[in-house]
This record gives structure tokens, C-alpha cells and sequence, in this order.
């Protein structure tokens, strides 16, 4: 695998892509196995062994057929190496469906246990893996088929989470912090200067007043090339400021190893799409 | 997989399945981050024949199950704000045969299932009876 690696006869850079791919690939392994587990993270507790794996107790109702305790161990090991080789870009497209596809199944064995994290690592894996994001920073690139839509699938999608994350916020409940109040005295939120500004309502209305516009304008920033740094940049800071205040599982990562797909064209390939350079060589 | 099997599948992760997730199941799968304001409250009663209707509480419920049940069921005798109505309503005719089970000597199971879908909404409720196997 090289940082180079680029699709053969392609000048469309999926480099970003491949990036991509092994970010969320790797977290989806420290999400769902115990690679963590010496941090004693508390949201992590539940991928010991295996995230999903039987802990002797009948969930309330599963979604779809209830499986035996043994079918759901052998699926939690084979989405293990399945995640693995698509992380590592080994039969990437099939690997990345198998994962994603028995995220859910195991998962929703006990549907309790699925939140916005996994849906995003599932749900995400299976996006990437019908993209060309295994043509590159692969141990074993698959041919790359059609790279301006791979990208605008991934970006589109992750750009129509921050959209649905607004439109969710558009309410009145919302708007006038209370919803953000309710989080608060959940205990969701942490730390002095957090404490300080959800103690006045006023502060409350601003902060819910404030996130809903960006989250909003977030979507047409990051798919409008001319607002993409802009929209990065504040996709980032909006991540780093959840990280800081609620750690919200490893959401926040997901969605930066999602924005990985927006990055920029590096100044060699914009010049080989003008026609001035040859393509990259293609190094395996 | 080419462009045509891209815009299909940007189609239905993008629009279809969000904004069916919000209209069917309240937002389940459609990126809600720190939205949602739903409660919800549950009220178990078990009865036996010609004995009186005994209250159950949730949480006990959630204990005896196990696993995520107790997190889940734990302290909805009141209204708890949290992710799990839908979970819950679609559930309660699975929750009262778990009732049975608890108390063996019942003959029948009543749920009721309050929910608010956010802090503004009036309460919406849900109900049924379970007849349980008996002793």
C-alpha cells in the first residue's frame, strides 16, 4: 500500500477515498473489538469480545429471526475479518458490504443497542465499498470504475447527515435551548464553561440558535467547491467542540474520517487534469 | 459499480431512507445528533383471577431480563427522556409475556405505553392486555 497508489488510466485522484476507507475502517474495528479496551473507554465496554456478542440474556425483540447464541458469534468473527480486510483494501467492495451488512444483523439481535454510531460505521462501509475507494491506498486496488461518482456518493451522503441533523433541530422545543437543557441535566454535557452557559436560558437560545444555521448550511458549504474549506473547517470545529463537551461515541470521528472524501485535490493532479502533466505512474 | 448504480444508491441512503426514517419511525436511521426531546413512561400491571391488580415496576422488569432491557426499562415508571420510544412501542406485547414470566402466577398482563414525541406534543398513549400462560 502507497500513499500514491492512484487508479490506472484514471486522472481523478481517489486517494482522499482510500483514506477515507481506512479511517472508517479502523474505526470500525475500535468499535466493534476490544482493541481499545485497555483505555477502559465506557462506551467501548460493549465491544468486549465482540461488539454484539451474546451475553446470556434474550434481548427484547430482535429485528428479523432470532439467531442462537452460537450463529451470532461465528457473524460477529466473520464482520471482524470482514472490516479488517476492507480496511486494509483486500476484495475491498465485498468485504465492506459482509461488514457493514453484519454490523446491522448482529446489532439488531438487539435493536436497543443500535444508535447513530453504528449506523454510521454500517452504513458508511457499505457506501465506500460500492464506491471506488478501494482503488486506492489498497494492499490489493480494485479497478477503479466510475471515481467522480464514488466521490459524490460519499460526499453527498455525509453532506445529507448534517442536513437531517439541522432539519431534526428545527423546532420550536429546540430552538429555544430546552431540548439542549434536558441534555445537560442528563449529564450528557460536561465541563465549567458548559455548566455556566446552560445555567442561563438565554445562553441556552443562543448556542441552540447558533448550531441549527450551521449544521444547516454545513451541506451546500461542503458539496460547493468554493465554500468546501470553509464548510471543512467548520464540519471540524463542530466535531472538536462535541468531542470536548459530550464525547459522543466515536460519532465525531466517523464523521471526520467521512470528510476525509472532501479533501482537496492535491496541486499535481489539478495540473494533470489541466493537461500540462502526464498522469501520476500508478505504483503497486 | 458504475454511475447509474451510484445515483440509485445516493438516491435511497440520501433521501429515501432518512426521510422515510423520520415519517414512519420518528428518525430512527435519519442523523438526529442531540435533537430529540422524546419521553416516554411504561405502567405494568399483572393480575390473577378473582386477586387484585398489582402494580410492576419497569425497572424491576429490566432487571430481570438483563442485558440492554435494563438499561433500556430502567426508570420509565416515570417520564425519561431518551431514544427508545419507538423501540418501546413496538415492543409492549413482548414486554408483558417477559412480564409473565416474572410473575408466573398472573393470569393477565396491561401495558400502557405514555409517549411525547418532543416537549411541546401532548401525550400519546398506547395500550394492551397480554393473557399470560398461568402457573
Amino acid at each position: 500500500m502507497t500513499e500514491n497508489d492512484q487508479a490506472p488510466g484514471s486522472h481523478e485522484d481517489l486517494r482522499p477515498l482510500g483514506w477515507s476507507r481506512v479511517a472508517l475502517g479502523a474505526l470500525f474495528l475500535v468499535r466493534t473489538t476490544p482493541l481499545l479496551a485497555p483505555l477502559d473507554i465506557g462506551f467501548l465496554h460493549d465491544a468486549v469480545p465482540l461488539l454484539a456478542w451474546p451475553d446470556g440474556s434474550e434481548p427484547l425483540g430482535p429485528v428479523g429471526l432470532a439467531l442462537p447464541a452460537n450463529v451470532r458469534m461465528v457473524l460477529a468473527v466473520v464482520r471482524t475479518l470482514a472490516a479488517f480486510a476492507f480496511t486494509l483494501g483486500v476484495f475491498t467492495r465485498p468485504a465492506g458490504l459482509l461488514a457493514g451488512a453484519l454490523g446491522y444483523v448482529t446489532v439488531l439481535q438487539d435493536p436497543s443497542r443500535l444508535n447513530t454510531t453504528m449506523h454510521v460505521l454500517f452504513l458508511g462501509t457499505m457506501i465506500l465499498a460500492v464506491t471506488d475507494a478501494g482503488a486506492a491506498v489498497a494492499f490489493r486496488p480494485s479497478p477503479a470504475r466510475s471515481p467522480i461518482s464514488s466521490r459524490w456518493l460519499v460526499r453527498s451522503w455525509t453532506a445529507s447527515i448534517y442536513f437531517f441533523a439541522a432539519v431534526a433541530k428545527l423546532r420550536a422545543d429546540w430552538l429555544d435551548g430546552r431540548t439542549l437543557e434536558l441534555f445537560w441535566q442528563e449529564g450528557a454535557f460536561r465541563g465549567g464553561l458548559v455548566d455556566t452557559i446552560m445555567r442561563s436560558p438565554h445562553a441556552r437560545q443562543l448556542v441552540a440558535m447558533t448550531l441549527a444555521p450551521v449544521e444547516l448550511a454545513l451541506a451546500p458549504f461542503l458539496l460547493l467547491p468554493r465554500t468546501r474549506k470553509v464548510g471543512l473547517a467548520l464540519a471540524l470545529l463542530l466535531h472538536i467542540t462535541f468531542e470536548v463537551v459530550a464525547s459522543p461515541d466515536v460519532f465525531g470521528w466517523a464523521m471526520v474520517a467521512l470528510l476525509i472524501s472532501f479533501l482537496p485535490l492535491p496541486r499535481s493532479i489539478v495540473t494533470d487534469l489541466a493537461g500540462t502533466h502526464p498522469p501520476a505512474p500508478v505504483r503497486r | 459499480m458504475g454511475r447509474t448504480g451510484h445515483v440509485l444508491i445516493g438516491f435511497v441512503v440520501v433521501f429515501a431512507l432518512p426521510i422515510a426514517s423520520r415519517v414512519v419511525g420518528r428518525g430512527g436511521v435519519a442523523f438526529t445528533m442531540y435533537s430529540r426531546s422524546a419521553s416516554y413512561r411504561l405502567r405494568l400491571t399483572t393480575g390473577s383471577d378473582g386477586g387484585p391488580a398489582r402494580p410492576l415496576a419497569p425497572t424491576e422488569l429490566g432487571v430481570f431480563i438483563g442485558g440492554s432491557a435494563a438499561e433500556v426499562l430502567a426508570g420509565t415508571e416515570q417520564f425519561r427522556h431518551g431514544p427508545f420510544d419507538a423501540f418501546l412501542r413496538g415492543r409492549l406485547d413482548d414486554i408483558a409475556r417477559r412480564a409473565c414470566r416474572l410473575r408466573p402466577e398472573a393470569r393477565w398482563v396491561e401495558v400502557t405505553f405514555d409517549e411525547r414525541s418532543h416537549l411541546d406534543a401532548p401525550p400519546v398513549t398506547t395500550h394492551r392486555r397480554v393473557p399470560c400462560p398461568g402457573p
